[in-house]
Order: C-alpha cells, then structure tokens, then sequence
C-alpha cells in the first residue's frame, strides 16, 4: 500500500506531471523502476565463487543465472492496467544493468500489483530473427529446435558426476503440454516499508529451483519437455516482492 | 551503383522468363538498396515468408550472399555454408551420402537443398527449425557441421571494414553488425533462391515448342497417381513429415520428427522433401542411402517396410512395372531448371574483404 502511494507522490514531484494524452484527458506519467535481486535462499548470489546448500543438502555453485522478464504489466487499484510496448527484458545475475528494468511514461497512480511472464511468447519463437534483448547472440536460443529458452541456471556441484561436475538446465519449449511459459502476478500493496523511490523490488531466489530435484540424480535439462515444466513450475514460485532497502 | 548489378539478370528475365529478380516499384529501383520482389509464379500457393514485413533488399542479398560462401562462419575457418550447399547440384552436398563438416566430421542426415524456402513451413529432416532467419543457427551450432556460435562469428565480422560497410549498405547508416542482422542477411539469400523455370515448368505454362515426350507424358500420369499426395504440385512436397518406409538404420538410430515433437506417432517421420531438381540432388532420403533414382523407385515399388507410423499412402503396393518407373524418373528429369542452378547472381563472386 505504502509503495504504491509513493509511486504516486514521487511520479508527480519528480517527474513535474510531465503528460501525454490518453482517453479521456492528459494523464501525468512517470519512470518507474523493476529492479531485481538475484539470492540464494537468504543470500545474495554470488556468482562463480560463493558456495552454497540447497534443500536436498547438495552444496553447489551457481555460474549463470539468466531470464528472459517480458509483458510487464502494472495494475492499478482503480483497475487499470498499464502495459509496457515491446516487453521483453533478459535478466542476466552477471550483467548488473540487466538487473534495472526502466519504465518508462507510465501513468502516474496507485499500483496494486505487477505481471509479467518468465519466457517469451510462442508468436516472437516463431518469428524470425529479432534483435536488442532477444537477438539470438545471448545463449539463450535453440538452434536445432526453434525457440527461446527462458530460463538457465548452470552451475557445479560435487553431486554431479560430470565433467567438471557442472549441471546445467536450460528451460523452454511452448508445444501444447511443453509448454512452460509463466505469468506471474505479485502484489505490490503487500510491500515493506521502502525508501521514496519509484522502484519495485523483486527478489529472484534460484533456491527455488532445486525443489524437485536433487542433483545427484539430475544434472541436466536442455531441451523442452515434462522435466523443462517441472523446472518452470518451480522457479516460477522464486519471485518475491521485497524492501527495496533489502540486500 | 551497386544497385545496376541486377540489371543484366533482369534482361536475362525478360528473355527466359525467370521470374527472380524484378524491381518492386521505379521508386526503389533508383535507391542504393531496391527491393528484390520474389514473385510467386502463376498456380502457386502464396509463400510462407511474409515478405511485405521481411523484404529482400538487393544490399541484403548481396550481403548474405557473401556470408553464405565465406568459411569465416566456422570455427576453424574451415568451412562454408556452401561447403556442404553447392549453387550447381540445387544447394546441396552431391555425392555425399552424409556431409562432412568441420574437422572431417560427419553428420547423420543428408544435406537438404535450399530453393523455394520462402513456401517452407519448418526446417531441417525433423521440422525442428520454424522460420527461415533462425535456420543458420543449426549448421552453425552443431558440432559436426560448423561447430561454431554468433558470438564466435559476430567479432570477426566486426573487425573486417568490407563487413562493417556492407551491414551498413544493407539496414542503413547506424546499423552494428548483430546476431538479428546477421542471420536477416542469410535468409534474405536464401529466400531469392527460386527455382521455377524447369521444363515441367514451361510445360505447364503452356510455352511455345515445349512439350514432353511420350515417357515423361506417362510418368507424369502415373506420378501424379502414386506420388503426388505427398510430392504435391508445384512444389512437390506438402510440407508434411511422414515415414516413408526405409528399413531404420541400426547405426543412426534416427527417429527423425519426433525428436522434436516427443510423440511416438512421429517416430521414424521425417520431412517430405522438395523434388524439384532431384536428377542433380542425389543421394537421395534423410541419410543419403540411395545412389540413384532407380533405388528410389524400387524402394517405393518393392522394399517399403512395415513400420511403426507407416504412411498410409504406402501400405497398398504401387505394382509398377519397369517400364512404369522408368516412365516416372523421365518425368523427375523434367525437374530440373538449369536457369535455377547456373544462375550466376547466385553463385561466389569473388571480393575483396580485408
């Protein structure tokens, strides 16, 4: 409740009610910012170098977390919904400014909740080459099997018996019963206290990951499929609003 | 001045009735970067490609043209996309029953051909590619073809002037050479490739002094009555997956489609390929195992094997005779369009790129 009160206190002072026109006469817009917080259960993720356990007691290192944030929606308590053009943002743990997602001219009032999807819709999968985020040079298409991959966690474990005990798992796929696209809705009035900001927190938990899967038994999942759903149907319970003071 | 390239094709156009390339509009033919229409011949279905949204730019074409001959892909700088898809044998590996690729390494399907892809619906043996400006991601990636990645490629590109200049020249002034560009460049050649001026072509069009002989006449009858519910006209596949009966190969192990699809009714399915200028694209089937056009039509006559996913259309036996199969590959000749496959503008031109 109280973020979404400042929203609309600090849209309107730092933005000087700068307006655009809609239906129904000018409505004062603003920046808003998504930034998101990559941790591990109850710490911040460290790549690469930070060991840490997960729920089965397997102690792992994470060396890549990425995924693709799109059709980011703003709901407001009197029911209308903002839509950003052009949704699709690719949230990557290493690249620091992947992790502020920037808003920009959304009407200033009071937000209820946040949507998004975790994926890329089946249409732009199937549409050719695009470019800025979704430009296929990321690592985060198929080649041999069209299609984006939403998610990937890769990382090292002493329970993988691989090569350099990694693990990796690279979700995607949207045919019928594969498919693990998933929108997610987070209320925003439900919110700790935070700073007079214009920025929505939201903490991505890879623990939530390993729920289901031991990695002594599973090490790798690449391509679509019921291991991919299980996979997204995990992960899509790893986001949380949070404080946006909260480390 | 690059634009005028094309000119000496389009004269040649007016002359043999090749229907690639013509100018969109006066408009563009004087701009440095005209539209190339790809036209769709009379009786054809409309492509697959939207190409209203996705044109073929004469800077583009010529662009990928480029990247399609030039090893650099690769991650050795071994091999080319044109290693393995050669202009002259319809843009595929002839003579190779399975190609090889980097390092001498072989894959496990035969190599398909590239023409008319702007009707493909999917792409590759197993349908697993779903639009024509991702397909250079799979030769790309796979380990035994160019073992390579955008992120390999892209640098090289960056730092070669010719490069950075023909990005430019293709998709404007600001352009940085990127993954989504790159791979638009390749398919805006790929999707010029149009092969439509064979003999069948003309026969159909009713062209003056073009008629086929007796034995082409009976194949076409007969093709048209055994062959053509998959190999349908005028492209000569339906776009389908099926299985076609080969006995499976105990060393490939390939299940072909459903790879991609994980369903066992697509076991064994594999895509219904093109025919068109088959005389010049053998070996034939998705691992090559066919010398020659006689071994097809006596798989499909007396060897098709009852396996899981059959294809309806072969569980009753042809019973051709001889002379019926012969009558059928005259036919399968009338195919070929040496227009397509001489084309000049669609073959290397040397350039120097720094």
């Amino acid at each position: 409740m109280r973020v979404a009160k400042i929203i609309l206190i600090t849209g309107m002072l730092l933005q000087g009610l700068k307006a655009f026109s809609a239906a129904g006469g000018d409505i004062p817009v603003t920046n808003i910012w998504i930034n998101i917080k990559p941790v591990f259960g109850n710490q911040p993720l460290v790549l690469e170098e930070k060991e840490y356990i997960n729920q089965h007691g397997d102690t792992l290192k994470v060396d890549r977390f990425r995924f693709y944030l799109s059709s980011i929606e703003l709901v407001y308590t009197n029911g209308t919904v903002y839509s950003e053009n052009n949704s699709y943002h690719l949230v990557d743990a290493e690249e620091k400014a992947s992790l502020n997602i920037n808003l920009t001219e959304v009407p200033v009032g009071e937000v209820s909740s946040i949507r998004f999807t975790i994926g890329v819709d089946s249409l732009k999968s199937m549409s050719g080459a695009f470019g800025g985020d979704l430009d296929p040079s990321y690592g985060m298409y198929w080649a041999w099997n069209s299609g984006y991959i939403y998610a990937k966690l890769e990382g090292r474990s002493k329970k993988c018996k691989t090569h350099g005990n990694g693990f990796e798992f690279h979700v995607g796929g949207f045919s019928g019963a594969e498919n693990a696209i998933r929108t997610l809705e987070l209320k925003v009035n439900d919110t700790p206290t935070g700073s007079p900001t214009n920025i929505i927190s939201i903490q991505a938990d890879v623990l939530r990951w390993f729920e289901g899967i031991s990695l002594a038994e599973k090490n790798s999942i690449v391509i679509p499929g019921k291991e991919a759903v299980k996979l997204a149907n995990a992960y899509s319970n790893m986001f949380k609003i949070v404080d946006n003071n909260e480390k | 001045m690059k634009s005028n390239r094309f000119i000496p094709l389009l004269t040649l156009t007016a002359f043999i009735g090749i229907i690639f390339p013509s100018f969109k509009g006066d408009g563009e033919r004087t701009g440095k970067n005209p539209i190339i229409k790809v036209d769709v011949p009379k009786g054809w279905p409309k492509p697959v490609h939207d190409f209203e949204k996705n044109p073929v730019t004469a800077q583009g074409f010529e662009l990928g043209r480029k990247l399609f001959f030039d090893p650099v892909l690769s991650g050795d700088s071994t091999i080319s996309c044109a290693s393995c898809h050669l202009p002259y044998t319809n843009f595929t590996h002839v003579d190779h029953a399975l190609s090889h690729g980097i390092g001498g390494l072989k894959g496990t399907r035969n190599t398909l051909a590239i023409m008319n892809v702007a009707w493909n619906k999917s792409f590759m043996w197993d349908g697993g590619v779903n639009n024509i400006e991702v397909q250079p991601l799979a030769p790309l990636e796979s380990k035994v073809e160019m073992h390579s990645s955008l992120n390999t490629v892209l640098p090289r590109l960056k730092r070669s002037a010719w490069y950075v200049q023909k990005f430019k020249m293709a998709f404007g002034q600001q352009t940085e050479i990127t993954g989504q560009l790159f791979l638009k460049a390749l398919s805006q050649y790929m999707l010029a490739l149009q092969t439509s001026n064979s003999k069948y072509d003309k026969v159909m069009r009713k062209e003056k002094g073009v008629s086929f002989t007796e034995a082409e006449a009976r194949g076409l009858e007969l093709f048209r009555k055994n062959c053509s519910s998959c190999h349908a006209e005028p492209l000569f596949t339906n776009n389908s997956f099926e299985n076609n009966g080969l006995e499976p190969d105990a060393f490939l192990k390939d299940g072909g489609r459903i790879k991609i699809t994980h369903k066992e009714s697509d076991s064994l399915k594999f895509r219904v390929p093109s025919l068109r200028n088959i005389e010049l694209s053998y070996p034939y089937m998705h691992d090559g195992r066919f010398r020659n056009l006689q071994m097809v039509l006596f798989h499909y006559n007396d060897d098709v094997h009852q396996t899981i996913n059959l294809s309806e259309k072969l569980k009753k036996p042809m019973g051709l005779t001889e002379q019926n199969k012969n009558d059928i590959i005259a036919f399968l000749k009338t195919l070929t369009d040496m227009d397509f496959l001489r084309n000049p503008e669609f073959t290397y031109k040397p350039e120097i790129t720094k």
